[in-house]
C-alpha cells in the first residue's frame, strides 16, 4: 500500500518548488502529487478525465489548496470536495498568498481544515510548510484513514 | 321742528324717506300754520302792554307779525294772519276802540295798506318757497343722479374684477331654496347672467363624482350652520369641466339658517399650473433619482475594480517576491559554498530587498482596507489598545526603557479593527522615534480644544521640521532616512485615511529633536463614559 501522499493544487510554478523543498529539508519523503488548476484538481480526486488511469487507490492525506486557480477557483474545488461524500472528510489545507479576511472567512465556511498564508520570507515559508506537513501527515488522523 | 338758519326752509325740505310720512311728527307744519296763524294775538297783546310808549304807531307790531307768520305758517296761515291783525288792530287800537264804528278815512287807508302788505308778504314768501323747494329738489335730483353714476361705476369695476379673478357671489333663500348669483357666476357656468338659479339646479352643475361633496356640504350649512370652502369640479352648461373654488356661509336668524350666500371662484388655470407643477416635478425627481442610481453604480462598480485590483496586487504580486527570496537563499543554502564572499552579500541584498517589497505591499494593503468595506460604529476604549500595543513594542525589544503614561477610559466610537491600527500606528511611531532618545517617554491622554476633544499622543522622539508637515499624511513620504529610522511612509497614510472615515480630524505638532505631539479627534461614544 503506498503511503501518505499529498495532493498540492498550484498554479504558481516558483511556489511549487519552494514548497517541495521545504517539505524535503524537512525530512517528509512522501510523494506530492501536483495539479495546476482546480478542474485537474477534481479529476484527480474522482479519478476522471487524464487521471482516469492514475496509479494508486486511495485519496491524499491531506490536500494543500491554493485559492487563485485558473479555471475553477480554490473556493469552489473547496466547495466540491466537500460536497461529494466520496471526499467530504477529506483534509483540505488552504495556502494562499492571501490575507483578505473575506478569503479566511469564505474558506472556513466551505469546510476548509486549515488556513494558512504563504509568507514572503523564505524562512518563514519553509518552516510553515514543514510544520504542515508533519502535523497533517503525522500528528492528525481522519476517519477512514488508511494506516 | 322750527329751525331758522340764514334764508332757509327747513320745514320744505324733501322728505328723505317716505315712511317718515306716517311719524308723529309729519303733524308739524299744520300746528305751525295754526301758531302762525295766532301770532297776531301775541303781537296784539305785546303791543297792548307797550301801548303807552308807541301810541299811535297802531300797525308797530302787526307789520313784522304778518311777514313772520307768512314765513312760518305758508300762505294760508299768512292771509288768516294778515286779517285776523287788521281786525284786532281795529278793534284794540284804532279810535274810537272796541267799537267797530266808520274810524277816520285815514284808518281806513291804513287797514287797506296792511292788507294789501299782508297779501304780498304772503305772495312773496310763498314764491321764495318755491324757488327753494325748486333747487332742493334740482340739488337733490343731481346728488342722486351722482350716487348713481357712482353706484354704477363701481359695479363695473367690481364686475370688471369678478372677471379678471373669475369670481363672483351667489346667495339662496333656504326656505325657497331660490337664489341670485353674480353674473360672473353666470359666467363660471356658461350661462346668461339673466338666468337665475335655484340651490338644486345649482348643485347639478357639479361633476357627478364631485356631487354627494357639495350637496353634503350644502345640507351641513342649512341644518348645522357648518360653513364651507371647497375645491370641487363642474361641467358648465357648455360642457367645459372646471376647477371651482366654492366658499359657503350660513346666514342665522333667530337661531335659524334662512340663507346661504357665499362665492364661486374658477381655479382651473391654478389647478392646472400646479398640477404641471406637479408632473414637472415628478419628472424632475425621477431623472434625478435615475442619475443618482447611474453614478452609483459606476462608483460601485470603480469600487470594485478598486478592489479586485488591491486583491490582485495582495495576491499575484507576492508570488514572485517569494520566488525572488525563496530561490536566494536555495541558492545561499546549495552553492554558498562555491560562492565568492561578494556574490553570497548580492544574495543577502536581493532576499532583504525581496522582504522589504513585501512589507510595502502590506502597507498598501493596509491603506486600502482603511478605504474599503463597511465602517463598524462601536464604542472602542483607546486607552487599552494603546496599553496592549505598548505591551507588545516593550515585549519584542525588552532591552529598551521607555516611560509611558496612558490616560484610562479614552472612548472612541467607530471601527475596532481601523482604531486599532490607528493607535498602532501612532504608538508604534512614538516607539519608533525615541529609539534614540535617552530617557524615552510615550503619553496618551485627552484634552479640550476648539470646542472638541482631542487626543494627544505625545513622545520626546527625534521629532520632525514643521515645514515638511504637509508630507507627513501623504502615502510613501518619509521625513526621516532609512538609514536613521526605516520604515515604508505608509502608517501615517493609512492613520490620515482611517481618521478621515470616521469624520474625525488629525494634526501634527513637532520641532527637530523635540518630540512630536499627534491630535486625534474622533466621534465620542453615543452613550456617557461610565467611569
Amino acid at each position: 500500500m503506498n503511503p501518505l501522499s499529498i495532493l498540492m493544487v498550484e498554479d504558481n510554478r516558483e511556489d511549487e518548488m519552494l514548497t517541495l523543498r521545504s517539505l524535503q529539508k524537512a525530512h517528509l519523503g512522501n510523494a506530492v502529487d501536483v495539479v495546476r488548476d482546480g478542474q485537474q484538481a477534481l479529476d484527480f480526486l474522482f479519478r476522471e478525465g487524464e487521471f482516469q488511469d492514475r496509479p494508486g487507490t486511495d485519496l491524499p492525506a491531506f490536500v494543500l489548496l491554493d485559492l487563485g486557480l485558473p479555471r475553477l477557483g480554490g473556493l469552489d474545488v473547496l466547495a466540491r470536495i466537500r460536497a461529494d461524500p466520496r471526499t467530504s472528510t477529506l483534509p483540505v489545507v488552504i495556502f494562499t498568498s492571501s490575507s483578505e479576511e473575506e478569503d479566511r472567512l469564505a474558506s472556513a465556511l466551505r469546510g476548509a481544515n486549515s488556513f494558512v498564508r504563504k509568507p514572503i520570507e523564505f524562512a518563514a515559508f519553509a518552516e510553515r510548510v514543514a510544520r504542515l506537513g508533519i502535523y497533517w501527515l503525522a500528528v492528525n488522523e481522519r476517519p477512514g484513514g488508511a494506516r | 321742528m322750527l329751525k331758522f338758519s340764514g334764508w332757509r326752509y327747513d320745514c320744505f325740505r324733501p322728505p328723505k324717506q317716505p315712511a317718515r310720512a306716517m311719524h308723529p311728527a309729519s303733524f308739524r307744519p299744520s300746528l305751525r300754520s295754526v301758531i302762525a296763524a295766532l301770532l297776531p294775538v301775541a303781537a296784539c297783546y305785546a303791543q297792548w302792554l307797550c301801548w303807552p310808549v308807541i301810541r299811535p304807531l297802531i300797525w308797530f307790531f302787526f307789520y313784522p307779525v304778518v311777514f313772520f307768520s307768512s314765513w312760518l305758517g305758508g300762505p294760508g296761515a299768512g292771509l288768516t294772519a294778515t286779517v285776523l291783525a287788521t281786525g284786532l288792530a281795529w278793534w284794540f287800537f284804532m279810535n274810537p276802540v272796541h267799537v267797530l264804528a266808520k274810524p277816520s278815512p285815514v284808518l281806513y287807508l291804513n287797514a287797506g295798506l296792511f292788507l294789501v302788505m299782508g297779501g304780498l308778504f304772503t305772495l312773496f314768501h310763498e314764491r321764495l318757497r318755491r324757488a327753494t323747494r325748486r333747487a332742493a329738489e334740482a340739488e337733490a335730483a343731481a346728488a342722486r343722479r351722482a350716487a348713481d353714476a357712482e353706484l354704477r361705476e363701481q359695479g363695473e369695476l367690481l364686475d370688471r374684477m369678478s372677471r379678471l379673478a373669475k369670481v363672483g357671489g351667489w346667495a339662496f333663500d333656504v326656505a325657497t331654496l331660490k337664489g341670485s348669483w353674480s353674473d360672473e357666476v353666470a359666467r363660471i357656468h356658461d350661462l346668461d347672467p339673466s338666468i337665475q338659479p335655484d340651490a338644486r339646479s345649482a348643485i347639478g352643475f357639479y361633476l357627478e363624482e364631485d356631487r354627494p361633496v357639495i350637496a353634503e356640504a350644502v345640507r351641513k350649512a342649512i341644518e348645522e350652520a357648518c360653513p364651507y370652502d371647497l375645491e370641487l369640479r363642474l361641467v358648465s352648461a357648455r360642457g367645459v369641466t372646471k376647477w371651482v373654488h366654492t366658499i359657503g356661509r350660513p346666514i342665522l336668524q333667530d337661531g335659524r339658517v334662512v340663507r346661504v350666500q357665499g362665492a364661486l371662484q374658477d381655479i382651473t388655470d391654478r389647478m392646472r399650473i400646479e398640477r404641471d407643477l406637479r408632473d414637472s416635478e415628478l419628472r424632475h425627481r425621477a431623472t434625478l433619482e435615475q442619475r443618482v442610481a447611474e453614478r452609483t453604480t459606476e462608483l460601485q462598480a470603480a469600487n470594485g475594480d478598486l478592489e479586485s485590483f488591491a486583491y490582485a496586487v495582495s495576491h499575484d504580486l507576492r508570488a514572485p517576491l517569494r520566488a525572488m527570496g525563496g530561490f536566494s537563499q536555495a541558492l545561499l543554502d546549495d552553492y554558498g559554498a562555491v560562492l565568492a564572499p561578494e556574490g553570497r552579500e548580492y544574495l543577502d541584498h536581493i532576499i532583504t530587498s525581496s522582504h522589504r517589497m513585501g512589507g510595502l505591499i502590506d502597507g498598501i494593503l493596509h491603506l486600502s482596507r482603511a478605504t474599503r468595506g463597511e465602517l463598524a460604529r462601536v464604542p472602542v476604549d483607546l486607552s487599552a489598545l494603546a496599553e496592549a500595543v505598548l505591551a507588545d513594542l516593550a515585549g519584542s525589544e525588552p532591552e529598551r526603557h521607555v516611560r509611558t503614561q496612558v490616560q484610562p477610559g479614552i472612548r472612541a466610537q467607530g471601527d475596532p479593527r481601523l482604531l486599532e491600527a490607528v493607535v498602532g500606528n501612532l504608538v508604534g511611531n512614538a516607539w519608533k522615534y525615541t529609539s534614540r532618545t535617552a530617557d524615552a517617554s510615550i503619553q496618551m491622554d485627552a484634552v479640550q480644544e476648539d470646542g472638541k476633544r482631542w487626543v494627544r499622543i505625545r513622545d520626546n522622539g527625534c521629532g520632525f521640521d514643521m515645514a515638511f508637515a504637509d508630507k507627513l499624511f501623504k502615502p510613501f513620504q518619509r521625513l526621516h532616512r532609512q538609514d536613521e529610522f526605516p520604515g515604508l511612509g505608509i502608517g501615517l497614510a493609512t492613520v490620515h485615511r482611517i481618521v478621515r472615515r470616521h469624520g474625525g480630524e488629525i494634526k501634527a505638532v513637532s520641532a527637530p529633536g523635540r518630540g512630536a505631539c499627534f491630535y486625534l479627534s474622533l466621534p465620542m461614544p453615543e452613550t456617557a463614559e461610565a467611569s
